[in-house]
């Protein structure tokens, strides 16, 4: 199960509210902030792209983690 | 234990997991989570909007690998069918590639018999890549106990494939010259 740290939980629940409040361009910025699952992460450099991910903002640290500091350039 | 002793406890447990369900149903994550789904709903419809049959294809083929690592990892018994999924996406972006170059999609289309053909159009590995896609993604909304965001999810990303099927034949079209 995804651990998210004390900080984290009170940016998710930011994002709640925005979905709550049908603004997804602030439900993107904050969920942006948080680390991607690294499943989800590896699935988008599969389909999307290595360099939509670079350049998308996303928090790539948990994947990082799980495939290694150098993953999307493999 | 005597036969009434079975039923009751299957009676008792079945009853009391319906009721822990509703409790977890009336809970501020499952609430929150409804409303997550129902904006991703919206995302999926924008998606379709879109009527880029890039984007529809490549955010189902992304939804579909991310749904195989993630469900497949704690669940063999649906491992099979995503991995299917998985590689009906790889001939889905084949197939687009290809018909992307008409000179190289006629000599493939010119391989096709009539009767694998709809108005004159291959029925390729696109179509059977999709329509198998679309038939698994029916089979899910009829789950039993599946929720209805659950369902209203599954039913547009059907939709959207059929939305990427009816681009694809446009495509197929121009590279046949039948426009």
């Amino acid at each position: 199960m995804t651990q998210l740290t004390l900080e984290q939980e009170k940016i998710f629940d930011q994002v709640n509210n925005a979905i709550e409040a049908d603004n997804i361009a602030e439900a993107t910025r904050l969920m942006k902030l948080l680390p991607v699952q690294p499943e989800l992460a590896k699935a988008a450099k599969e389909t999307l792209g290595a360099d939509y991910l670079r350049q998308s903002g996303f928090n790539l640290t948990a994947a990082e983690k799980e495939y290694g500091t150098d993953w999307l350039l493999r | 234990m005597e036969r009434t002793g079975y039923y009751d406890s299957l009676m008792a447990l079945v009853g009391a997991d319906w009721l822990n369900r509703e409790k977890v149903l009336q809970t501020e994550a499952s609430k929150k989570h409804s409303r997550g789904l129902g904006a991703t709903l919206k995302a999926f419809r924008e998606i379709a909007d879109s009527r880029d049959i890039e984007i529809v294809t490549r955010a189902e083929a992304l939804t579909v690998l991310r749904e195989r690592d993630l469900y497949g990892k704690n669940d063999p018994s649906v491992l099979s069918s995503l991995n299917t999924a998985v590689a009906d996406f790889a001939v889905i972006a084949s197939a687009l590639a290809i018909v992307l170059e008409p000179e190289k999609y006629r000599s493939a289309a010119a391989t096709y018999h009539s009767k694998k053909r709809l108005h004159g159009i291959p029925v390729d590995g696109f179509h059977e890549a999709a329509n198998s896609h679309i038939t698994r993604l029916g089979n899910r909304v009829r789950v039993v106990g599946i929720s209805m965001p659950d369902k209203d999810i599954l039913r547009q990303r059907q939709a959207n494939m059929r939305i990427a099927k009816e681009l694809y034949m446009g495509l197929q079209r121009k590279a046949l010259g039948l426009e």
